[in-house]
């Protein structure tokens, strides 16, 4: 009874006009920067968060969110169409969707893209209907041990799956704490790296941060170097899937929807991860494996099923922990904290309306998805065409007036510059941001649940041990930092035995 | 990118010994009441310490070939927008965010993205004017006024 009177309030909560509109411009936005490649959801999330300062809580987390999985429809767009992925979780799809359109199904690959889209969103909705109210009811027994023990596991699966150095990705990681515990210390009141300048006293803003760091590098990035693209130009037709089609899907479709879920919950996981997963086992569940990578709809239907169910998985993780799983969310939980409203487990009975206006928001907008992608394809396929010399200027303006407006302060714009360039300089010097922005969000609640646990222990670091989640997460994340060396000890033991 | 490595170790060390001494001077604490340098203290003997292991591992790797990072790139753009970002920045507060948005937009459109003048001037009104009905108008955010909107509000005030 509670369950459908929650749908019911979810519902009423995303019908109102206004919450229907940022939802609609939410996975507008989201699909236009789906498409366009070299802007991605982490940047555009941040640009958009001052947009949402004036915004209800619930209105402005609507639209971030549908920001996020519209760029999981958008992105396979250009992964068909331009072999050039418009995001991380699109970069499988082009193997089979780029050869699909060379074949002449891009409808049928673009089809089925929406289609899988829809169903793996859609589905993840229901499941993180169905999880979150447990998971937040398991959590509301947490500690700051479990949660410090959380949050450091979350920190780990990142700088584990990072895609360059582990010693680097776990530097970051440490300078994100650090620049996280800027500004006035929450227990005794005390000022810290905070050079007397009084903007510095709060902290250094999540909105210049996140720009800085996602915003402008892509910016800079796309701007030294000229790339050409490469358009389909043929005209698009038939962009329903055949019976055929459906039949080859439907496996990949259900079993990409449950990786996605699955993935999108654990920390440091996501998208990207999901999409390139649910690849892998759909090539091993296939019965001819060979003809993956030569325009088989089901390596489009797979990664991109799943791409679209880890964004419901990562709000598990978020809306019942209040622990972002991923940098996306890292972001989103800012903008939670703009707004005023702290995730976790009392998120649910404290702002029931939050909670489920986020539930039916996704269902809502994923038929808006749905709509958005199919009958408008010829407009996102214009949209690539337009020129990155016109574009850029926009971007680097949205940035600027945006980090003015989170303070009203030309402070956050040199915070916002700053960080762009440190971001650029990490690009090319092989050093990722993720590790970093997602220790920075967390740095203040990791600080507050360290110092909290030892005084609670009276300076027992037992604590974290005898405590059986903590000890849980701390002993997966000690794993995941030592197994990279097993293979190392692994061969030198190997060495001696054949010199013998 | 042992030499990059190098170098972006080095920076990180001195990061993180600055971060100790900071930490440090910010009372550490006890284990049982850590105070509010507890944290920054041990973060910056984390950070030292493992750009110390970055750099060993840097200096023993075998490099197979040497690519310099600024090679095959128009390494200018970038700075030339940064330049004219940081102009922007300082005249944003002076000349309102009309004229000041406009020039910054024009030099973009004009010397970035080298298009031609009618584009450009055309491109550069209508950025700014979407963005003031943007954040202005619609968010209602308080962009900083110049001249030129001191002369559209004390026309308006005239005529209405």
């Amino acid at each position: 009874m509670d369950f459908w009177h929650n749908i019911l309030l979810g519902f009423s909560v995303i019908l109102d006009p206004v919450n229907l509109f940022y939802c609609l411009i939410g996975v507008f936005v989201g699909t236009l920067i789906g498409v366009l490649p070299g802007i991605g959801p982490s940047a555009t999330i941040a640009i958009l968060m001052p947009a949402t300062f004036k915004a209800s809580p619930v209105s402005a987390i609507v639209m971030l969110a549908g920001v996020y999985y519209g760029a999981m429809y958008g992105g396979s767009t250009t992964s068909i169409l331009v072999n050039i992925p418009g995001e991380g979780s699109s970069v499988v799809t082009c193997l089979d969707g780029y050869q699909m359109a060379r074949q002449g199904r891009a409808g049928p690959a673009l089809g089925i893209c929406a289609f899988g889209s829809f169903i793996g969103g859609t589905l993840s909705v229901i499941a993180l209907m169905l999880v979150a109210p447990q998971l937040a009811r398991i959590a509301t027994d947490f500690g700051p041990p479990e949660y410090f023990s959380l949050m450091i596991l979350g920190i780990t699966v990142l700088i584990f799956l990072a895609s360059g150095s582990m010693p680097k990705a776990l530097m970051m990681a440490t300078v994100g704490v650090i620049l996280g515990g800027v500004g006035i210390d929450g227990i005794t009141g005390r000022p810290r790296l905070t050079f007397q300048i009084p903007d510095l006293a709060d902290g250094i803003g999540l909105v210049p941060v996140a720009m800085g760091l996602f915003g402008i590098p892509e910016l800079f990035e796309n701007i030294e170097q000229a790339v050409r693209r490469e358009i389909y130009e043929a005209k698009i037709k038939g962009l329903l899937p055949t019976l055929r089609d459906w039949m080859d899907s439907k496996g990949a479709i259900l079993r990409g929807s449950t990786i996605g879920f699955f993935l999108g919950v654990l920390p440091g996981g996501g998208a990207i991860i999901s999409s390139f997963v649910s690849y892998a086992v759909e090539k091993k569940f296939s019965k001819h494996p060979e003809k993956f990578g030569t325009g088989v709809i089901e390596g489009v239907a797979a990664p991109e099923s799943a791409n679209n169910a880890a964004v419901g998985g990562a709000m598990v993780p978020l809306l019942t922990l209040g622990i972002p799983p991923n940098v996306v969310m890292a972001i989103l939980l800012g903008a939670f904290m703009i707004h005023g409203i702290q995730p976790g487990p009392l998120l649910i009975k404290d702002h029931p309306d939050m909670f489920w206006g986020i539930v039916a928001s996704m269902y809502l907008g994923n038929i808006i998805l749905l709509i958005l992608n199919l009958p408008l394809i010829g407009i996102w396929v214009q949209i690539l065409k337009i020129p990155y010399p016109i574009l850029f200027p926009l971007i680097l303006l949205f940035c600027l007036i945006g980090s003015y407006t989170a303070n009203n302060s030309t402070f956050d714009m040199y915070i916002m510059l700053g960080f762009g360039v440190l971001g650029y300089l990490m690009r090319k010097f092989k050093y990722e941001a993720a590790p970093l922005i997602l220790a920075y969000v967390l740095s203040p609640m990791m600080e507050m649940s360290l110092r909290q646990s030892l005084i609670l222990s009276k300076g027992d670091f037992s604590i974290f041990i005898l405590r059986p989640i903590s000890a849980g997460c701390l002993v997966i994340a000690v794993m995941l930092l030592v197994s990279p060396l097993i293979p190392l000890l692994k061969k030198r033991r190997l060495i001696p035995k054949e010199e013998s | 990118m042992k030499k990059y490595d190098r170098i972006s170790c080095i920076f990180w060390f001195l990061f993180g010994v600055y971060i100790i001494r900071e930490g440090y001077t910010y009372h550490i604490g006890t284990v049982k009441e850590p105070g509010p340098g507890f944290f920054f203290f041990w973060a910056g003997w984390v950070l030292a310490g493992l750009s110390v292991f970055t750099l060993v591992k840097a200096h023993f790797a075998e490099e197979k070939e040497f690519k310099k990072i600024w090679e095959a790139v128009q390494w200018y753009k970038p700075l030339l927008i940064l330049v004219i970002s940081i102009v922007y920045i300082i005249i944003f507060a002076r000349l309102g965010f009309v004229l000041s948005t406009f020039v910054l937009m024009l030099l973009l459109f004009k010397f970035t993205g080298s298009r031609k003048w009618p584009t450009s001037l055309l491109g550069s009104f209508l950025a700014v004017f979407f963005c003031w009905l943007i954040f202005d108008v619609g968010l209602k955010c308080q962009l900083p006024k110049g001249a030129i909107e001191n002369l559209l509000i004390s026309w308006l005030k005239i005529r209405y």
